[in-house]
């Protein structure tokens, strides 16, 4: 199968965060770059103005002729601002240069009075901005419209501009930066529900087969819903596959039981004739089958139990003697001695299914039988253990389970590792475990002293007394 | 042709015609003399001085200036100690000259323009034809004495009262222009036609010092008036009104070039020296690099060198122009015991208002009218 490439929905929101900030910081830059450049401008242009003004007071006609009293303070003032370069010029209305630059272009031809205009031109090598005023002079009745001129470069002030604006660059980039952080920060935020979808699906156990109700965001509820979908036709697909085994199991019983009893008194008869060992195989076998179909029985039985999730007061005391005396005759044959231990005065009412946990404590007790050697002694201890409920152990003294297997032997059809020659269906502790699942408890395996194994069963539920 | 003049802005006249006083037949007598030799040498000197160590192939740099030689040799002596394998050529010419040799069109052949002309070196800077240099030494310069880091005020020199001590043996001149209008007008007898001043119209010192006075206080105009009145004799240069003091032939002159007053003094001649503690007007001599340079690197190295604590202190020590750097101006004999304010003339484009033709026309006419009403 082709692994296919996997998007990060984390990245896809951080992606699309920082295209948008770096978007705004851009628009940013651009904005306070035409905002620097026209205030700088303006600057510019009011100083010149000045600068031009200025001139244009101290103009005067002398017998005809224009005289210009070029004051200190309107090339001076420019100076102020900076190391920018100046030029000016004085021109009569027929073009001729009274004073100044010959060949500095003027800012406009058109202008009133007393009303700067501004422009921008090439001259000696460099850009300047240029500021023209009009100033008439009245020679004997008759107007003579003279144009100041001052231009001034402009390299400090493009180089004032372009630092704000570089500077509108550095916060912008700050901003992107910050944003980044602030986008991470939401997005891991915005994904939190997920996460905690995620995990709660992990955290299931494998049993349980409810849908989810919990809260989930608005825009995760169609995948919620799918997952329950999911679960529901899972859920009925077990149903039906665990009802065709218990179907399977009861209907191979009976004919199973009959099957033995034939064998049974065929065997009688060739011990006559010296087969018996070929049909005591064959009752071996019939017993092997007997037993995992019923294993498999109860297991479908606990787990329909389970999941109607049935509740009631049970005293484990009487449980406990249930399954002894279901073990009784096994014992009994092989010289086994089952005691029941119980604390004295002790509170035995747990809250549960009666039925599964006989079956689970039926399955613990037979294990024990199984693997305990003959005239041996089993204990079946009952005590109170307080906060952590009612606790349940089973001590027998046989070859015990070692470290490694403790895990595996819950699992299903899997056996130990000394349970070779012991008939059994692999089934038995996995169905325990599954009654203290659905209990929310849990089973523990041991050892024994001298030898053996203790299993205890944990049932955090009291019933109320 | 050696000479001890500045010669300043917009001189209208060969810059040979040192020695000669304002009386207008011996200057028309002069210029028949002089005018025609200075058609086909324009530059009055041109002096090589070779790298020490032999670099035969390396250009030398093209210095051209209005500093006189014998003022600048040490300096050039002292960078080739420094820099043994930088030849130079130093040409030196009127203030005009200098000017009109680098504000033109083309190549030039100059790679560092040394002029005491503070105006015309703004307006070469100005107008395009100088171009920015910095160093770690030029960083140093305090505002006043560079623009657009184009061009850099080396020296630090006032204007200033100078009188002859023997007729003033107690040195009892007054030392602000207030007091000393008040003093004029109290000893105008004795005093007649033994003052002397700079002639703006021939001097572009004597006009930048004029000019900057004006605009500073309007005691100028009337301190002109009272010099008018006493028959002041006007002169072209620093060395001029300093020689008459030595003759004898007047007893004060108004803003002479401290400088020079200084090596005088130092060499004898009974010589006074007041700075006005009103303030006291500083010029600057300054280097610039044009924009067409042939080796603009080599230049830079010798502004660096000029600007250096080593050139500062050869400025001041050997050539006896004051060093433009501020510690070196506050430690110098020529400041030693001033406590007034020293008002520098700063590089920049307010120099240019008194350059421009009609101002400078009107000015100059002012002046005259002031000077020349009594």
């Amino acid at each position: 199968m082709v692994r296919r490439a996997q998007i990060s929905l984390r990245r896809l929101l951080l992606i699309e965060f920082l295209v948008v900030a770096a978007i705004l910081a851009s628009l940013l830059y651009l904005a306070v770059r035409f905002v620097a450049g026209q205030a700088v401008d303006k600057m510019q242009d009011n100083l010149l103005a000045a600068s031009a003004l200025t001139i244009a007071e101290r103009l005067s006609l002398i017998d005809g002729e224009i005289v210009v009293d070029l004051p200190y303070s309107a090339l001076d003032m420019l100076g102020v601002s900076g190391q920018e370069r100046v030029f000016y010029r004085v021109h009569a209305p027929d073009g001729e240069t009274v004073t100044g630059y010959d060949d500095l272009p003027a800012a406009a031809t058109t202008i009133a009075d007393g009303k700067p205009a501004f422009g921008s031109h090439t001259y000696r090598d460099a850009e300047v901005r240029v500021a023209t005023v009009r100033n008439t002079v009245m020679d004997r009745r008759v107007p003579v419209p003279i144009h100041i001129t001052v231009a001034q470069t402009r390299e400090s002030l493009t180089k004032l501009s372009d630092y704000v604006a570089l500077s509108a660059l550095g916060v912008g980039f700050g901003f992107l930066m910050f944003a980044g952080v602030l986008g991470a920060f939401a997005v891991n935020r915005a994904l939190l529900p997920l996460k905690h979808l995620a995990s709660s699906i992990a955290s299931r156990p494998p049993e349980q087969l409810e849908p989810f109700d919990e809260a989930a965001p608005k825009e995760v509820q169609p995948l919620v819903n799918a997952i329950n979908r999911f679960i529901a036709k899972l859920k009925s697909n077990l149903d039906v596959t665990e009802q065709f085994i218990a179907e399977a199991a009861h209907g191979i019983r009976t004919p199973m039981a009959s099957v033995r009893l034939q064998a049974e008194l065929a065997e009688r008869e060739a011990h006559a004739i010296g087969r018996a060992e070929t049909f005591s195989r064959l009752v071996r076998s019939v017993d092997e089958v007997t037993q995992l179909t019923n294993q498999l029985l109860s297991n479908a039985t606990v787990r329909y139990r389970s999941d109607r999730g049935e509740r009631g007061a049970v005293d484990l005391f009487d449980l406990a003697h249930l399954a002894v005396n279901d073990s009784r005759i096994a014992a009994e044959h092989r010289g086994i001695d089952i005691a029941i231990v119980e604390e004295p005065g002790a509170n035995l009412m747990a809250l549960g299914d009666e039925l599964s946990l006989l079956e689970a404590v039926r399955n613990v007790l037979d294990n024990a039988v199984k693997y305990s050697p003959d005239r041996s002694e089993i204990a079946l201890r009952l005590a109170d253990a307080g906060v952590l409920g009612l606790r349940l152990s089973i001590e027998d003294h046989g070859p015990g389970i070692p470290q490694s297997d403790r895990e595996r032997v819950f699992e299903r059809f899997q056996r130990g590792r000394h349970s070779d020659h012991i008939l059994g269906s692999g089934l038995g502790l996995y169905i325990v475990r599954q009654v203290m699942l659905s209990h929310g408890g849990r089973a523990l395996i041991s050892d024994n002293r001298p030898t053996g194994t203790v299993v205890t069963l944990e049932l955090p539920a009291k019933a109320e007394t | 042709m050696k000479t001890n003049s500045l010669p300043g802005a917009v001189v209208p006249k060969p810059s040979s015609s040192e020695s000669i006083a304002a009386d207008p037949v011996v200057m028309l007598l002069l210029c028949l003399l002089f005018v025609v030799p200075s058609v086909f040498a324009q530059f009055e000197e041109v002096v090589e001085f070779p790298a020490p160590i032999g670099r035969s192939g390396a250009a030398p740099v093209q210095l051209i200036g209005t500093a006189d030689l014998d003022a600048l040799r040490p300096v050039i002596l002292a960078f080739q100690r420094r820099h043994p394998g930088v030849g130079l050529v130093y040409t030196q010419g009127s203030s005009n000259v200098v000017y009109g040799e680098i504000a033109k069109a083309g190549k030039t052949a100059y790679d560092l323009v040394i002029s005491s002309a503070m105006d015309l070196q703004v307006k070469l800077v100005n107008d395009g034809y100088a171009q920015a240099f910095r160093s770690a030494n030029t960083e140093r310069l305090p505002t006043w004495a560079k623009w657009r880091d184009s061009v850099f005020g080396f020296t630090l020199e006032p204007a200033i009262i100078v009188y002859d001590t023997r007729q003033f043996p107690d040195g009892d001149i007054p030392n602000t222009r207030f007091d000393l209008i008040r003093f004029l007008r109290d000893s105008e007898d004795k005093l007649r036609n033994r003052i002397a001043t700079y002639d703006p119209e021939i001097s572009g010192l004597g006009y930048l010092f004029a000019s900057q006075d004006s605009l500073r206080t309007n005691s100028y105009w009337r301190l002109m008036e009272v010099l008018g009145g006493l028959d002041v004799r006007l002169s072209c240069c620093s060395g001029e009104m300093l020689r008459l003091i030595e003759t004898g032939e007047i007893a004060i002159a108004y803003n002479v070039l401290g400088s020079y007053a200084l090596a005088r003094k130092e060499r004898g001649s009974p010589i006074g020296m007041i700075l006005p503690s009103d303030y006291t007007l500083t010029m600057a001599r300054s280097a610039l690099i044009p924009s067409k340079a042939p080796s603009p690197d080599l230049a830079g190295i010798f502004i660096d060198f000029l600007l250096s604590d080593t050139g500062q202190r050869v400025l001041t020590r050997e050539a006896r122009l004051n060093g433009a750097l501020r510690e070196n101006a506050e430690s110098s004999e020529m400041f030693s015991g001033f406590s007034g304010q020293l008002a520098p003339i700063s590089f920049g484009p307010g120099l240019l208002v008194f350059l421009d033709r009609s101002k400078r026309a009107r000015f100059i006419a002012e002046w005259r009218d002031a000077v020349r009403r009594k």
